[in-house]
Formats: structure tokens, C-alpha cells, sequence
């Protein structure tokens, strides 16, 4: 819904001027209106979509630009540091199509290198598609889907690679959660007044070893440039499993009479156990709060941000996929649902994970010459995971320095029993407690006119202390120091960007053994380079072409090298190999982009080519025995791999009414040392749609109705010996969404959506659901969202 | 003036991060260590000579995970001899040993014992209840075949556990297993 904007100044008088362009095609709107908000100032674009606003007034202005056919825009504009602003003004004729693609904002750098394809989600797609946790979002953008652990934990995975594949910056730093466990969710409120950057594609030269898959970057919204308090608040309700969910910010360019940007916010959501078209998911509902303040002093060329959140979840693992052992696992797949339904509830029992998110950034600038600015960006972040059991915690010998130790009456041995229950169902089979401390430097400078880039360097410290008797990973300290520099050259319609890094990881871990208390200790080191260079080429108006190549590493994570535990949702032994390598890969990407009036056509194509893949295989000669039973047991190890893949998104303007949509993406993950298909890569899917946006209905304006089938194919690329249930079979999925904005007395701003997700209640699986052993997919949603600004 | 604001905004940013020292979870110090189960010990006495007691055990001493059982006993009973049997389960990782079977019997109404015998080897039936007379199956009579063709075979034992008493019927085990564990079997 809101377009993009190009915003450019230069030195001259108080003078606002610009273009107002279609955003797909490019072509200059004759009489769009451009008005300056509060004002009596405005004017009409002429033949060539030319506007000029004089004798502007104030530091910093609010324009709003409308025209017949298309979303409205509204921008701040800063008056003060320049007189002269030059504006760039891309309305989008369907509101389908609202990927910012390029936004020049000297606070804010890019999330990828300059001739990668960033896919970026405004606020208001954000606002529009929000779903039940942070991820569902992502999967509006072509090539990124989720691994869903029930309807409160979902995981991006962006081409088929996810986990420590990715990195997620949030505020500026990258976020250090246990990203390892593929039922740990990223801990980011969904609320957060942000826009969300998605790159596809090795992004490691900036930000690491770990970002070899991509990049989910979320990026704060700038603080306001007018005076007085801003704020907006949300509402989200959703049928489904009775979610409710608020959020809410307040912000100011000042405090007071202090030049400090300040926003506060804050989120809440709660939710009960889902409803899967046949029955409840009993013990899935969610309970999450979070909070946050942004302070900024400073300008553009010396300043200073310090972000400081909280975030603070508690959320139900559904009672049908704890399972004892590996043929409980057997029944419940046979069975293929829940073997007893319990009514509605927003209770939340064990088995349950409890985590908590605290995260500090500093982020300075400071111009050092005219070519250059230096950035530093301190970060802390804490995060504890705790994960109860609802098995482990019921046996529980007697506490022998009890003071009902040597009792023997059957009352005293009950009332002994109930009490260690009680304490062992409040205490977690596994903490996990990481801290992560990092300093990033960097040099963003201009070498002549056609020459600029970024230069830096990162250091990071992390430490994992756990504690309880799960032991997927170890107590551990890990130091990471990374160099990198990238350049980019753009010589009239190419774009060229080199860019190498260097990294160095120290892991120092101390292993403790069940049931013992002595500890052994292990140093590893790796080490390696990351390289990337990538063209940009704008023959014509009309078309654009991406093309990068990069090779990225990353060394094995501690879970990979150190687990060696049953994962209890799955009834999975997992063991890992501490003599594992690091992992290389070498990619190509492609993405071609066309647009003419009223059609845009975006393709890409990919393919990584690793050595050293690292992942669990089953080993079924040596499974491991326990006194819980045979558990097959999944062991770590490298093997040759490709992932290859491509992703479509196309929009057909129809007319200025109708536009018409579909995105699809395939991807195809091969064992090169077995010739098989590697475990768990997302099934073809494709989603096709229909927008109708009407101007005006009633006292709705801007109203749209979209209609959207989503389907997605039976994943036929897969080793049958590696899962425990053949993949389930395809589905179609039907999505209805109706809204529109409401103005009150021009000053109040609010935006009110009403969707059906799975609108026929239709029952099917999803490959990637961790659920699909036992139970169908949410069913039909209704879901009310509603957003105001004031 | 600008610069003494960005001076208190860089101080206030500092204060904010001088508390975060700790990299110990301050919340929750755990301290009550979960459970596990490393020995089950079945003793099977005769019925008509109870000192010719026979000991078999299962153990995986360093708990789930790590090595696999240090030791898993062969059952050899007889033909035509009616074996009165206990089960115990104990935790002997730690000192004292702890003896889970009393929690077991203080939870009966929430606990079942199965057991299984491969290849017609013989009968188990169990001998002891739980406060509602349902099966417990910690006490059992094993009633080996007197067919002379079967000799070996497999003895299992599985502990369901039932989260509401309610769900448990004698019959059916629960699909949340405590223990699963098999001993090869000889009769003789």
C-alpha cells in the first residue's frame, strides 16, 4: 500500500519539488495532488508529473500525495538540514505490489550488498499480513517459508536453509537465541514498528559466517522528524485459537526541550489452543509480552542510537507429539490424531518452553570527512530457554536428605511424591542461558564519483551456561573476529560489487557427562574466508538483471559437534561429532526483473553447491538403547550437497480496479555423495490471487478485497529411509481478505482488516509442519486487524 | 549545546549496560537434578523353593545417552517351574542409590507395568493393584510354557505412565513409556 520513495537532497532555497511517478511502470501521473499537511499549501503534478511546493515552512513538514486509482502516500519530509528537497513520489496502482526496492536513508544501511535483490515488507504489508508469530509474515516474499512447530513457533527458512544458515539482525545487531533447535523460534515481537529486509542469498561478507543463506534484517522505523507525539496502536484478533494480541508506540523527535528522539512500545499477545478442522491442539496456546524504547541524539553526520528490549514468551508444545519412545512415535503416526480430544482451553501445561530475551544496542555515527562515516555498534544480548518436560519431571526418587527419608507409611510416601512432582514440574529439564557481548566497526566511504563502500570490522564474545539433564548442547564460550571490506563501482546502467571477509571463531567448551560432575574441556578454532562479487545491470527502463557469485563457510555449531540427547517431540537421539569441519558453499543467483505499464515479472534463480554440508542422518545398524526404549538415533555428518532453486512473482494490472498476482517457488536439495534428496526442503507452492481496490465505499477509502489460493505440492524429493512417515499429501489452501482505511475528522488514521485464512476449514499437513506425524494444520481463521495513527 | 546532549545521551546508553555482567542465569538456579532410572532388577523366586531366587539385571549406568546398557542380564527359568516375581528400579548413578519403585507405588493409580514374553516362552500375569484394583504389575507370576520346542525368546517390560489416572484401564498402555527394556530369555 505504500509506495516507495526516493528521497534525494540538495543545497538551494525552501523549495519542495519532485516527481510523482507509477510505481511499476515508472510513468509520470499528471494531476496527482501534492499537499502539504496543515497547511494551505499545495499544488497539482503537471504533464510530467512535476510538483513545486515554495516558501515552505517549519523543519520539517508532512506531505501527502493522492491520486485517482492509487494508494495514498503520506511522507515526512526534514526541511531543516536542506533547502532544496528533491523528491522521488512512486505510487503503487496495486497494492499488491508493495516491495520497497530501493531506500536511500543515510541513518540506515543497506541489509544486503548493492547489487543483491532486497525484498523488502513495509509496515503496512507487515500491518496487513501479520499473523500469528513473527515469521508468518515472511512468507508473502517468494523463495521464504516456515517450519512450523505448531501455530506459536515458526521458523523462516529462506531457500531451503534456515537456523544458524541464516542471520536475523534486529535493531542493528545480530540476534543470538538458540537458533540451532528447529522448535526455537526467533524471539522478535511481530509488533515492532519496523520494515522488514530480506535478502536471499549469501550475505556473509557483512555479517558473518552464519549468514550464508540469507538475511532477515529488521529494520526499526526512523524516529519522526515533526514535532509533537506520534504514535500508532494495533489490535489483532484471530478466531482460530482465540489469540488476541495488542501492540502499541508512542514517539518524538524530542524530549522535552532535549533534541532526543525517543519511542516507547509494547506488545501483548495471548492465546489457547489451536483448532485443527477435527479437533483442538490441546496444549498449544501461547502467553507473550514485550516491551521496548528507542533514544537517538544527533544528526545524520554525528549521533548516537541505544535500543534496549524486553521480550518474554511462554508457549504449550502440543501434548500429542510428546511422545516416550520411539514406538509411542510408531502408534501416534498410525493413529494419525490425537488419542483423546480435550475441549478449548488457554492453559498452558507442560510440556512448555519459557524464554526470555533482553537486548542492549548502541549504535553510533560519526562523519569523519566528507567521503566518509564511521559507524559503531555495540551490542548485548541475554537469552534464556527453558524447556519442561512433562515425562522426565514425573519419576522422581526420593529426595533422600528429606526429613520423610526412612518413613515408610504410604500417606508419607504419597505426600513425598506429590511435593518432588510439584518442584519437578516447576523446574525445567534444560535451561539454556546465553550471553552475547559484540562490537562492530565500520567505515562506509565515497572513493571518487563512481566508487563507494563499506570496510569493518566485527568482534564478538558469546557464553552458554546450562544447566538440568538435557544435553543437546553443552556449556560453552565461544570469540569470533571477523575483517571485511566491499566496494562497488556504478558506471552509468552496471553496478559492480567485490567484497572479501575474514573470520576467525574460538570455541572453548566444557562437557559434562550425565550423572557425573566432572568436566572436560575442548578448544576448537576455525577459521576461513569469505568472498562475493555481483553485477547490477539496468539495460532499459523496463528490465533488470542481479547476478552474484560468493562462496561462504561456516564452522559446525555446538549442537552439531556436542549434542547427545533424545530432541522429545520427535523421539529423535541425536548425536553429534566433534571432529566436524567446517562447512563450505559456493553460489550463483540470478534474478531478472521486467516492468512495463501495469505487468511487473520478477524471476531468480539459484543454486549452492557445498562441501562439507553438515547434517543429521539416521543410523539405523547403531541406534541407541536406553531404559526408555530403542530410539533411532540421527548422527552429524558432512556429505557433499547442492540446493538449487528458483522463485516467480508476477502482477498483472487487469485495470486500475483488478490486479492480478502469483508468486511461486521450487526448491530441489540433493546428497551429491548418495544421489538422494536431502531431508526436510520445502515443497513446490505457488500462490495465486485477485485485488480489487475501490477509491471510495462509504466511509471506507482505499477499500480492497483480495482473494488468494495457495497451493502447495506433495514433497516427492525425499529418501524414505530418513523420515519416520511418508510426506503428506498436497493441498490448496483459500485466503479471503477485505479492508480499507478510515480517516476521523482528517486526524485520526486507521486501518481496519478482516481475513479468512483457509476460508473452507480445508484439513491438510504441511511437509515442514513438525506436527504432521500426528495431527492436521490449524483449520480456518478468522482474523480482525486494526491499526490507528495519531 | 548539541554536544552536552550527546554526551548525557552516550552516559544514560553506558548506564543501561553496566548491569548486564552476569552470564550465570541469575533466575533460576537449578537445583533439584531430574530423575533417571539406570537399574531394573527383577528378582524370580520359585514358588515352591523361594530360596533358589534368581537376579536379573538391566542397566545403563551413565543414564540415557553416552554409552550404551553396561549390562543386560539372559533370563534362564525353567520348564514346569511357577516363578513368584518383584521388579525394582533404581537410580545407582548417584550415592545413596535411589529407589524409584516407591514413587511408583505411591503414584499407582498412575503407573502400569507391562510385560510381554517372545515366541510362547510362557505366561505373566501380574499380582499386585493399585488403590482402585486395577493392575500395577510391580509383583508378577511368570508360568514358563511346558512346550519343550520353545527355548529362546525375549522378556519385555514397559512402564506406562498415565497423566490422568482416568486413562488408565489394566489394559491399555499409555503412549508416554518410562521404561521399555528387553532381556533375552532362556528356558530350559
Amino acid at each position: 500500500m505504500i509506495p516507495f520513495i526516493l528521497a534525494f537532497s540538495m543545497l538551494l532555497d525552501t523549495h519542495v519539488h519532485g516527481v510523482v511517478r507509477d510505481s511499476a511502470s515508472r510513468q509520470p501521473l499528471q494531476g496527482a495532488t501534492v499537499h502539504v499537511k496543515g497547511s494551505a499549501l499545495g499544488a497539482l503534478t503537471d504533464r510530467t508529473g512535476t510538483f513545486h511546493l515554495h516558501d515552505v515552512e517549519g523543519d520539517s513538514i508532512t506531505i501527502e500525495v493522492s491520486y485517482v486509482g492509487y494508494v495514498r502516500e503520506r511522507l515526512r519530509v526534514g526541511v531543516s538540514a536542506s533547502n532544496d528537497i528533491r523528491l522521488e513520489v512512486l505510487l503503487a496502482p496495486s497494492p499488491v505490489q508493495r516491495r520497497e526496492i530501493v531506500v536511500l536513508d543515510s541513518k540506515t544501511q543497506s541489509s544486503g550488498l548493492p547489487t543483491q535483490r532486497v525484498d523488502v515488507l513495509t509496515s503496512a504489508e507487515i500491518d496487513e499480513h501479520r499473523g500469528q508469530t513473527f515469521a508468518d509474515v515472511l512468507t508473502r516474499v517468494p523463495g521464504v517459508t516456515v517450519m512450523q512447530t505448531g501455530p506459536g513457533i515458526s521458523k523462516p527458512m529462506i531457500h531451503g536453509m534456515m537456523g544458524s544458515r541464516l542471520v536475523l539482525r534486529n535493531n542493528g545487531i545480530v540476534q543470538e537465541g538458540q537458533q540451532w533447535g528447529s522448535e526455537h523460534a526467533p524471539e522478535i515481537d511481530p509488533f515492532t514498528p519496523s520494515r522488514i529486509a530480506v535478502v536471499k542469498g549469501p550475505a556473509s561478507v557483512m555479517y558473518g559466517p552464519n549468514a550464508m543463506g540469507g538475511v532477515i534484517d529488521v529494520v526499526p522505523r526512523p524516529l519522526p522528524e515533526t514535532d509533537g507525539v506520534h504514535g500508532e496502536g494495533s489490535v489483532n484478533l484471530f478466531s482460530n485459537n482465540w489469540q488476541g494480541a495488542a501492540g502499541a508506540f508512542i514517539e518524538s523527535k524530542s524530549i522535552g526541550d532535549l533534541p532526543i528522539g525517543v519511542r516507547a512500545q509494547g506488545a501483548l499477545r495471548k492465546a489457547g489452543d489451536a483448532t485443527a478442522p477435527n479437533h483442538y491442539l490441546t496444549n498449544t496456546g501461547f502467553e507473550e509480552w514485550s516491551a521496548g524504547v528507542t533514544l537517538d541524539a544527533g544528526d545524520n553526520d554525528m549521533g548516537l542510537t541505544a535500543v534496549g528490549s524486553l521480550f518474554n514468551t511462554m508457549l504449550g508444545i502440543y501434548k500429542g507429539s510428546h511422545l516416550g519412545n520411539a514406538a509411542d512415535l510408531a502408534n501416534a503416526i498410525a493413529r494419525g490424531q490425537p488419542a483423546k480430544t480435550y475441549p478449548f482451553s488457554y492453559t498452558i501445561r507442560n510440556p512448555r518452553q519459557e524464554i526470555s530475551h533482553t537486548m542492549l544496542s548502541l549504535q553510533g555515527r560519526l562523519r569523519i570527512s566528507p567521503e566518509a562515516l564511521l559507524r559503531l555498534t555495540y551490542g548485548w544480548q541475554q537469552n534464556s530457554r527453558s524447556e519442561y518436560d512433562a515425562h522426565n519431571s514425573r519419576i522422581i526418587g526420593r529426595d533422600v536428605d528429606s526429613s520423610l527419608a526412612g518413613t515408610d507409611s504410604v500417606l508419607a510416601r504419597e505426600q513425598d511424591s506429590i511435593a518432588r512432582r510439584t518442584t519437578a514440574l516447576k523446574t525445567p529439564a534444560m535451561n539454556l542461558f546465553l550471553t552475547t557481548y559484540s562490537l562492530d566497526a565500520a567505515v562506509d566511504h565515497e572513493l571518487g564519483s563512481t566508487l563507494h563502500g563499506t570496510a569493518g570490522i566485527s568482534a564478538q564474545r558469546q557464553a552458554n551456561n546450562r544447566s538440568g539433564t538435557v544435553y543437546l548442547v553443552p556449556d560453552y564460550v565461544s570469540w569470533g573476529l571477523g575483517g571485511f571490506a566491499f566496494e562497488s563501482a556504478t558506471l552509468d546502467k552496471f553496478t559492480v560489487t567485490a567484497g572479501l571477509r575474514y573470520d576467525v571463531r574460538w570455541l572453548a567448551v566444557s562437557l559434562q557427562k550425565r550423572g557425573s560432575n566432572v568436566r572436560t574441556d575442548q578448544f576448537k578454532t576455525f577459521a576461513s574466508f569469505t568472498a562475493s562479487i555481483g553485477g547490477l545491470w539496468i539495460p532499459t527502463e523496463e528490465w533488470s538483471v542481479n547476478m552474484n557469485v560468493a562462496t561462504a563457510w561456516r564452522p559446525p555449531q555446538v549442537n552439531e559437534l556436542y549434542s547427545n540427547d533424545v530432541h522429545h517431540g520427535t523421539a529423535i537421539y541425536e548425536s553429534g561429532d566433534n571432529n566436524l569441519s567446517a562447512e563450505r558453499s559456493a553460489g550463483l543467483d540470478a534474478t531478472v526483473r521486467y516492468a512495463i505499464l501495469g505487468i511487473e515479472i520478477e524471476a531468480s534463480l539459484y543454486t549452492n553447491v557445498f562441501t562439507g554440508y553438515i547434517l543429521a542422518l539416521p543410523d539405523p545398524d547403531n541406534p541407541t538403547i536406553t531404559v526408555r526404549g530403542t530410539f533411532p538415533t540421527y548422527r552429524y555428518t558432512q556429505l557433499p550437497a547442492i540446493i538449487s532453486g528458483a522463485d516467480l512473482s508476477a502482477t498483472f494490472a487487469v485495470s486500475r480496479q483488478l490486479n492480478l498476482y502469483g508468486t511461486g517457488s521450487i526448491v530441489r536439495g540433493t546428497d551429491t555423495q548418495n544421489n538422494q534428496p536431502l531431508f526436510l526442503m520445502p515443497s513446490d507452492r505457488l500462490r495465486i490471487g485477485a485485488h480489487v481496490h475501490v477509491n471510495d465505499v462509504i466511509f471506507f477509502h482505499d477499500a480492497f478485497v483480495d482473494v488468494s489460493a495457495f497451493g502447495v505440492r506433495k514433497q516427492t524429493h525425499y529418501t524414505p529411509m530418513q523420515d519416520y512417515a511418508p510426506p503428506p499429501p498436497g493441498y490448496l489452501v483459500t485466503d479471503i481478505s477485505v479492508g480499507g482505511m478510515i480517516d476521523v475528522c482528517d486526524a485520526i488514521h486507521s486501518r481496519l482488516t478482516i481475513s479468512f485464512a483457509n476460508i473452507f476449514d480445508t484439513a491438510y499437513r504441511d511437509y515442514l509442519s513438525r506436527y504432521r506425524y500426528f495431527t492436521d494444520d490449524p483449520g480456518r481463521n478468522l482474523i480482525v486487524r486494526f491499526t490507528t495513527t495519531f | 549545546m548539541k554536544y552536552n546532549h550527546l554526551h548525557l545521551a552516550a552516559l544514560m546508553a553506558i548506564g543501561l549496560f553496566t548491569f548486564g555482567c552476569s552470564e550465570k542465569n541469575p533466575v533460576k538456579p537449578i537445583t533439584v537434578d531430574h530423575d533417571i532410572i539406570t537399574t531394573v532388577t527383577v528378582v524370580l523366586k520359585p514358588v515352591a523353593s523361594p530360596t533358589d531366587s534368581i537376579v536379573v539385571v538391566w542397566e545403563d549406568i551413565d543414564g540415557v545417552g553416552g554409552a550404551n546398557p553396561n549390562r543386560i542380564d539372559t533370563l534362564r527359568i525353567m520348564h514346569g517351574v511357577v516363578y513368584s516375581c518383584n521388579v525394582t528400579m533404581q537410580n545407582r548413578s548417584v550415592t545413596p542409590v535411589i529407589d524409584i519403585t516407591t514413587s511408583i507405588q505411591a503414584e499407582s493409580d498412575n503407573h502400569q507395568v507391562f510385560y510381554t514374553l517372545s515366541d510362547d516362552l510362557g505366561v505373566i500375569s501380574i499380582s499386585d493393584k493399585d488403590s482402585r484394583g486395577l493392575p500395577l504389575g510391580l509383583a508378577f507370576t511368570l508360568t514358563p510354557t511346558t512346550k519343550a520346542s520353545a527355548v529362546v525368546g525375549r522378556f519385555s517390560l514397559m512402564l506406562s505412565h498415565y497423566d490422568n489416572s482416568a486413562n488408565k484401564n489394566g489394559t491399555t498402555p499409555s503412549e508416554e513409556t518410562d521404561i521399555s527394556i528387553e532381556l533375552p530369555t532362556v528356558v530350559k
